[in-house]
């Protein structure tokens, strides 16, 4: 399904038989929640073949969160664009890489979310206060997660393409 | 969204039918969650055994539920899968409702499905 350059360039040559990384799953769809839930359930399938003994959890959450993020913001205010999906396995570490040609995304979600003052346990519910419900919010949880389980996180924009790169190490044992 | 609510003693047990709530169905299932909340009274338990994945959206649905029982009515969560517990766990939301391994075993007797 991929089309090379027509979208946006890689930056590295695609998987080639050879010593290089095997390129897994390689796959442009539209940046729409139903063709990323579809999308992202033939990426796993494919990594489910390819590690049958590893448990792909995390590497599930992180890619649904990344490509939702680019449903959602991306191309906001104007029709649903491509999004494509490359993935190469080492080992038990997945290689991601995640491309749009939406609007550039912004800068500050590439930090790791603040520590609270508290420390990393600093929830009203660890230090035996009532949790008031109506101050619980609703959203931002996905790069919460993101930042919590992706590696080596690295974002270039080029010639009109978003590029967000990173690492996700399979779990051991396969889950039921 | 595929949702089963059986009334029991002390509770409504919701059994989420859907293998994903995730960004393309949470705001259907809010929708429908809000329904069948505002049809009933008390405790509300959410079975999500049949559920293997939940995203953000998923869980920002989840939350919004709870606040719309808050403060009267817990809603509780059962059964949940390993990469949903994980979502939970991630995000401290596990802290913040309270998650049963099965069924929980004070819901009394079932009685017609609502």
């Amino acid at each position: 399904m991929s089309e090379g350059l027509a979208f946006c360039g890689r930056a590295d040559p695609p998987g080639e038989v050879g010593p290089g990384p095997v390129l897994t799953f390689d796959e442009r769809f539209a940046a729409t929640p139903d063709q990323v839930r579809k999308g992202l359930m033939r990426a796993m399938a494919r990594v489910r073949r390819a590690r049958p003994d590893h448990d792909p959890g995390t590497l599930e959450i992180v890619l649904a969160e990344v490509l939702n993020n680019v449903a959602e913001h991306a191309y906001a205010g104007g029709p649903a664009g491509a999004v494509e999906l490359g993935l190469s396995l080492s080992g038990g570490t997945v290689d991601c890489t995640v491309c749009d040609r939406g609007a550039p995304l912004p800068r500050h979600l590439l930090d790791p979310p603040a520590v609270a003052a508290e420390g990393p346990d600093a929830s009203p519910a660890d230090a035996g206060l009532p949790v008031i419900a109506d101050e619980l919010p609703e959203g931002g949880f996905g790069w919460q997660l993101i930042h919590a389980l992706a590696e080596n996180l690295r974002y270039a924009r080029r010639e009109g393409c978003n590029h967000l790169a990173f690492s996700v190490t399979l779990g051991p044992g396969q889950r039921g | 969204m595929q949702l089963t609510t059986t009334r029991h003693a002390n509770g409504l047990l919701v059994q989420v039918g859907e293998q994903r709530i995730d960004a393309a169905s949470a705001i259907r299932f809010k929708d429908d969650m809000r329904e069948i909340v505002e049809q009933s009274d008390g405790r509300v338990v959410l079975d999500l055994g049949q559920v293997q994945f939940l995203d953000s959206s998923g869980l920002g649905a989840v939350v919004s539920v709870m606040k719309i029982l808050a403060p009267a009515r817990p809603l509780e969560l059962a059964r949940v899968t390993p990469t949903v517990a994980r979502v939970l766990q991630l995000t401290r939301m596990d802290r913040v409702m309270r998650i049963h391994e099965g069924l929980p075993d004070d819901l009394g007797q079932p009685g017609v499905a609502a």
